[in-house]
């Protein structure tokens, strides 16, 4: 069955024109495709703009299958987070060659490089801090999220091992980041509260329109943590781009991002506990810089872009040892 | 002898062609994968200048904690030195102050500006947050 008769059939409509689109950047792992849809007839009657969403032909570890990802973002839709409206998944290859979602096209740019040449911009970072205490709202069980993996001892202590288990996958050995997990494993915090992470909640992974935010992107990580996590990943240097003195994703001071997740979580954001996460942080950009450039050299999926990124690798271990005090 | 001008040479003046007078001409996405193609032999130039390791005392300092076999040849002894350094490291061999603590870390931080000035020497060491570091408040387990 083709695309048209697929979402003909999903929208209940009388008949679908398909426009196919460009193939659109951003996006490392995922294959993203811009549609132009014309449904006559039933709840969707109209001409939307929207991306084909497909797995990408290597993948790595720590990125979700597309259902999940689905799922996701409808249980984000729901919780009032603006996302990219989420509209059908598909299980059956046959329909497009591969395991696809649809979802709607908004407009704005996403690129970090981009976004933080503005400078400094308070109102983005107050609407992305509401938009993180507004997923952070998610709180387990949930039976439609239920594939993600229950917290065993601890967000710290679970995110160490299976860093690990990712480093034991690799060819070369990692002393700084060994250094670095182990320094995070001898400070863990206990357990705190459980919420749903994003996970890859930064600049770059958002889209701004005229200085608004028009979605929060990329979800194929999320999972169950401890909140501080997601703040520590959106303040961590390696996610400021061209602002790396604005620490809140290099558009505005930390404060200010804060305070309007503070006001809009009822929570009061640990430092200490921030802290520590952008340690981490930096461990788990530099592991997944790892398996990216992995994409390259073992010939899956040869890009310049993909091994350049394992050269990002010492940029984050200096981070790595100067957050946990070895780098005077 | 070999021929001039060398290695690094060449890649520095391709290099410098292609930033200076591809590039410019060039659609937004071609120039992005001029940079990429600029950037990759920025670093081949940096690194071709250098020995086995970035860092000149990588090995002796690997082989001064856990001694020295002569006949190893240097790539081989850095990858078994290294992989017994990272096993030591998450088993907390290195946990406690100790002049062997102090020649690792300064092993992996020697290691790591010396492999940043390879990959991107214009990275802001000091910019970035002061955050408070090496201590914890919280309960250290065990």
């Amino acid at each position: 069955m083709p695309l048209g008769p697929f979402i003909r059939e999903a929208a209940g409509a009388d008949s679908v024109k398909v426009e196919d689109g460009n193939l659109l950047t951003g996006g490392a792992i995922q294959e993203n495709r811009a549609l132009t849809v014309v449904i006559r007839g039933g709840d969707f009657d109209g001409t939307h703009e929207m991306v084909l969403r497909a797995e990408a032909a290597a993948t790595i570890a720590e990125s979700r299958p597309l259902d999940q990802q689905f799922a996701l973002l409808k249980a984000a839709e729901a919780a009032g987070v603006t996302v990219p409206k989420p509209f059908w998944y598909c299980g059956d290859a046959a329909v497009a060659g591969k395991t696809f979602y649809l979802m709607q096209r908004i407009t704005g740019e996403a690129l970090g490089i981009r976004v933080t040449r503005q400078g400094e911009q308070p109102e983005l970072a107050t609407e992305l801090g509401s938009e993180l205490a507004r997923i952070h709202a998610i709180h387990p069980p949930r039976n439609d999220l239920e594939f993600l993996d229950a917290v065993t001892e601890s967000p710290a202590l679970d995110a160490i091992a299976k860093y690990r288990g990712y480093l034991d996958e690799l060819p070369e050995p990692h002393p700084v980041l060994e250094w670095t997990l182990r320094w995070l494993e001898n400070n863990a915090p206990a357990a705190g509260e459980i919420v749903l992470c994003h996970r890859d909640f930064r600049t770059g992974n958002y889209m701004v329109h005229e200085g608004e935010l028009t979605g929060v992107l990329d979800w194929e990580f999320a999972g169950w943590g401890d909140p501080h996590e997601d703040i520590a990943w959106f303040c961590a240097r390696c996610w400021r781009f061209s602002g790396p003195q604005l620490e809140a994703g290099g558009i505005a001071a930390r404060n200010v991002f804060y305070n309007a997740y503070e006001h809009g979580s009822g929570r009061t954001v640990d430092r200490d506990l921030v802290a520590y996460w952008e340690t981490m942080a930096h461990v788990r950009w530099a592991v997944i810089a790892l398996q990216q450039s992995m994409r390259h050299r073992s010939g899956e999926e040869p890009s310049l872009e993909l091994a350049l990124i394992g050269r990002r690798l010492a940029e984050l271990e200096y981070e790595c040892l100067r957050l946990t005090g070895a780098m005077k | 002898m070999r021929s001039r001008p060398n290695a690094a040479e060449l890649l520095d003046i391709a290099e410098q062609t292609l930033s200076g007078e591809v590039a410019p001409d060039m659609s937004n996405r071609q120039r992005y994968n001029v940079a990429l193609i600029a950037s990759a032999m920025g670093i081949a130039r940096r690194e071709l200048a250098g020995g086995v390791s970035a860092w000149d005392e990588e090995l002796d300092t690997l082989r001064a904690l856990y001694g020295a076999d002569a006949l190893e040849p240097p790539e081989a002894a850095l990858s078994h030195l290294n992989r017994k350094l990272a096993a030591d490291l998450r088993a907390g061999v290195y946990d406690a102050k100790s002049r062997e603590q102090k020649a690792a870390l300064n092993l992996l931080c020697q290691d790591v500006l010396a492999r940043m000035d390879e990959d991107n020497p214009r990275y802001e060491k000091t910019a970035g947050s002061k955050q408070r570091s090496g201590v914890s408040r919280f309960v250290r387990r065990k």
